[in-house]
């Protein structure tokens, strides 16, 4: 009896338990249907933030790679780039940097002017350049139209404090129309923050004032006409930069060819190759530091790297041991990657602090080819 | 199951190897299977064994056959154990002649005990707070596949089913030195002089012992006779140098030597000495013979300045470059941090190994270079690899995630695709963790045809992993 009597009260126990379970199970069921709307929101929210945080974490690295620490403040009027340096940096040569610099002073003297240039730079990683160029432009205007030539010496100070000046160069000049340009290589001997220059002119010619679309570039109406070029190598071997000149071309025909094989055969077109990636640098948001170019070809690789490896795919021993070790295991040991095997350089325009413009060649910014490793 | 015997380590145990004699290994129910032996201290009464060594053993798996019980217990027997006091050799007959049937016994446990021991073969190696952790990667079976595999790699003149054959101890010897002597130049300074880096830079060192060393002639002169196949080809490569070292027994007082081709007269090399070892370069002369392969024969003659009848042992030493290679590529600052390329992880002393301790990859990690050794001996190579055991590999794994980290050594392209990973993620993946620098490695072995031999492959060892 008492056995009966405690299975009852097990039964309407159980009973309430079913009930209030399923109340629960009402109430959690009517919870959870709202549960992905507001967690899919934070989600995108978190992801928006991640990706913020992360896009501007590559910025900032991509900056370093620049040798900046941040994007440059530009202070003052902008002004645009003068023809002269995008002719330098159209110009096919190989130029590791180049920096574009206006007068911070122009100090009239007696017989001519002082031009002084501040050489800083909020780059950080000049310290291994070497300097193989510099040239000072200069655009002068002769008052009195009748007298046709003149002697004009450039002479440099060695030290701020003394007045002690050295001649770099002097010479006659008839025609004053054009840029005039005078190497001053000779001063850059040693590393110095500052510099100046003294010009002696004849005594009617005067430094131009360049005209301007703009309105608000007046204060460097005078600053324009003579502007300072250095054109600088960096001591650092990059065997990358190298390989520019020569094998460019070379790579990409053969690229081309590759490319050519791996349409034809489809069982291979998922293996390691050189793909197309057009980088935009207005869609990164990098444009308000990279001035030129608006874009470029990257390419980039992509693809398989299976076991075996076919020879085409240029595999290092390394990684066919990689790839034999991850047929195996493939949980514990990535397989090889598909990764560029050879870069090319870009040349990038920006505007560095104080109005200086500087053509700098970043090495591994293009993909030439790509192999397993 | 465990794969390491020593995971019971306890500081109060000391550990003792067994090693049979190499004779055993030759009947076919041997395999070689790597054994590591716990032995407490009171079992050898006085001898005080401090440390534990382990190395691979030739395992015998006696299940199906009685005779190799009696084989076993037959005292062809040698112990080893590292020990402080370095009684490496003291021991192994103290202890048979003390112990013998102790010994044995405990031997026949170990072998109860420790089958089913696999081999290491490949493992992945990790540091942690000074200690290294070892993990087996592949068992038994796939060892021996995975060997297959990487001496087709290697592509070296091997057969590990074979014996060895037994080679010149002079030139052994001296291929020896000069492979260690290019180890430590490899991960040393650069060096300016030409016949050093004529050595470095070459992808494979062969060397030839004279077929034949004639009795002296009556104008002093002898004719030391090699072989047509040991005149490289020219075909896919070029000679950097080629060395003639001779031994002479015999000498009582300091003697001329002049060594000549004998096909080509008024070439002549002369090396004074009283030196035992007469060395000389002879890359014009090999260089001839390479040229004209068929036509002559590969005979040089060399005169002492001696009456006396002397013993002569010569051999060819030759460095060849393979062609199509580029340059030797440029040694990186870090070498020197990837040299225990040579030496086994598993023999330096305050290493321990316990899987159970072993950290399974992080998902999160970034990019970096892992610890991947490749053991020659589990490989079935102990006996015709002479050097090195084994080597690091090391692999390239992790994350490449902004932000990139200076050690994560994102190239300017990475940074790039990264950031269109982000903006498009349907035109591009994120950036690849690969190995951005890679260091060669070289191998001591001897071939089938009794050539000891040096052998350089490029790109074997990740010096350096980066985002690509």
């Amino acid at each position: 009896m008492n056995d009966s009597v405690r299975t009852t009260t097990t039964i309407s126990s159980t009973k309430s338990l079913v009930l209030r379970f399923q109340l629960s199970a009402i109430l959690h069921l009517l919870l959870l249907s709202f549960t992905p709307i507001i967690m899919s929101v934070t989600a995108e929210n978190h992801n928006q933030q991640m990706n913020r945080a992360e896009s501007h974490s590559l910025r900032r690295g991509m900056l370093r790679k620049l040798g900046l620490e941040h994007v440059p403040v530009q202070t003052g009027p902008s002004i645009d780039v003068p023809q002269h340096m995008w002719d330098i940096y159209d110009d096919e040569n190989d130029v590791d940097w180049v920096r574009h610099y206006y007068p911070k002073e122009i100090i009239e003297d007696n017989d001519g002017f002082i031009l002084s240039y501040n050489l800083s730079l909020a780059a950080r990683n000049a310290h291994n350049e070497e300097v193989h160029k510099a040239i000072l432009k200069l655009r002068l205007r002769r008052n009195n139209k009748a007298r046709r030539s003149g002697n004009f010496s450039i002479y440099f100070f060695e030290d701020d404090m003394n007045n002690d000046r050295f001649q770099i160069e002097s010479r006659s000049v008839d025609n004053l129309t054009d840029w005039i340009d005078f190497d001053v290589t000779a001063a850059f001997s040693r590393r110095t923050d500052r510099i100046s220059f003294f010009v002696e002119l004849p005594e009617d010619v005067e430094i131009e004032e360049t005209q301007s679309s703009s309105l608000s570039s007046l204060p460097y109406a005078r600053a324009r006409s003579a502007p300072l070029i250095v054109f600088s190598d960096l001591s650092e071997p990059s065997s990358v930069r190298r390989k520019r000149s020569a094998q460019t071309g070379n790579s990409e025909r053969k690229n081309r060819k590759k490319g050519r094989k791996h349409h034809n055969n489809e069982a291979e077109s998922n293996l390691c190759r050189r793909t197309d990636l057009y980088v935009d640098f207005d869609d990164l948001g990098w444009q308000d530091w990279i001035m030129a170019p608006k874009g470029y070809d990257a390419y980039q690789c992509q693809g398989s790297c299976p076991n075996p490896m076919p020879a085409h795919l240029n595999a290092t021993n390394h990684a066919i041991i990689q790839s034999l070790l991850h047929s195996l295991k493939p949980d514990e040991v990535p397989p090889p990657c598909c990764v560029p095997t050879e870069t090319s350089p870009l040349s990038i325009l920006y505007m560095d602090v104080d109005k200086v413009i500087v053509i700098r060649e970043y090495a591994d910014m293009r993909v030439d080819s790509c192999g397993c490793r | 199951m465990t794969n390491w015997l020593h995971s019971t380590h306890r500081s109060d145990i000391s550990f003792v190897f067994f090693q049979f004699s190499l004779s055993l290994s030759h009947f076919s129910f041997f395999q070689n299977v790597s054994l590591s032996a716990c032995l407490t201290e009171s079992a050898w009464g006085k001898q005080r064994i401090d440390t534990c060594a382990f190395s691979p053993l030739s395992f015998l798996n006696f299940s199906s056959s009685p005779l190799s019980f009696a084989l076993l217990l037959l005292p062809q027997i040698i112990l080893s154990a590292n020990s402080k006091s370095h009684f490496v050799g003291q021991c192994s007959s103290q202890i048979t002649s003390v112990f013998p049937l102790l010994m044995r016994f405990f031997l026949l446990i170990l072998i109860l005990v420790t089958r089913g021991i696999q081999s290491k073969g490949i493992y992945f190696v990790e540091e942690r707070d000074g200690k290294t952790y070892t993990q087996p990667l592949t068992d038994q079976q796939s060892t021996k596949k995975v060997g297959e595999q990487i001496r087709e790699l290697f592509n070296i003149d091997i057969n590990p089913s074979e014996p060895p054959v037994k080679t010149n101890s002079h030139v052994s010897s001296y291929m020896k030195t000069l492979y260690k002597q290019l180890e430590t130049y490899e991960h040393g300074e650069t060096h300016e002089e030409d016949e050093v880096n004529a050595w470095l830079s070459a992808d494979r060192i062969v060397s030839h012992m004279a077929q034949e060393v004639s009795h002296r002639f009556d104008d002093g002169s002898y004719r030391i006779r090699f072989a047509k196949e040991h005149v490289p080809s020219k075909e896919g490569q070029s000679i950097l140098r080629a060395q003639l070292r001779v031994h002479i027994q015999g000498i009582v007082s300091p003697i001329f030597f002049y060594i000549e081709d004998t096909n080509q007269a008024g070439d002549t090399v002369l090396v004074s000495s009283e030196d035992p070892t007469v060395v000389s370069d002879v890359t014009t002369m090999v260089d001839r013979w390479s040229h004209l392969q068929l036509s002559t024969l590969p005979i040089i003659t060399a005169r002492a300045s001696t009456e006396n009848e002397l013993k002569i042992e010569a051999f060819l030493v030759i460095a060849l470059k393979d062609e199509e290679a580029g340059p030797p590529k440029r040694r990186s600052r870090r070498a020197a941090a990837a040299s225990p390329i040579s030496s086994s992880p598993m023999r330096q002393k305050t290493k321990r190994s316990e899987s159970a301790y072993f950290e399974k990859p992080d998902a999160n990690a970034l990019c970096q270079r892992k610890g991947l050794y490749v053991d020659f001996d589990t490989l079935g190579w102990k006996q015709w690899v002479i050097a090195p055991e084994g080597f690091s590999a090391f692999y390239c794994a992790g994350a490449c995630s902004a932000p990139f980290h200076k050690t994560m050594n994102a190239t300017s392209h990475a940074i790039v695709q990264s950031t269109i990973h982000l903006v498009r993620p349907n035109t591009t993946s994120p950036a690849k963790c690969a190995p951005s620098h890679l260091t060669s490695m070289k191998i001591l072995f001897v071939d089938q045809k009794k050539n000891v031999q040096i052998k350089r492959y490029r790109d074997m060892v990740v010096d350096e992993c980066g985002c690509h």
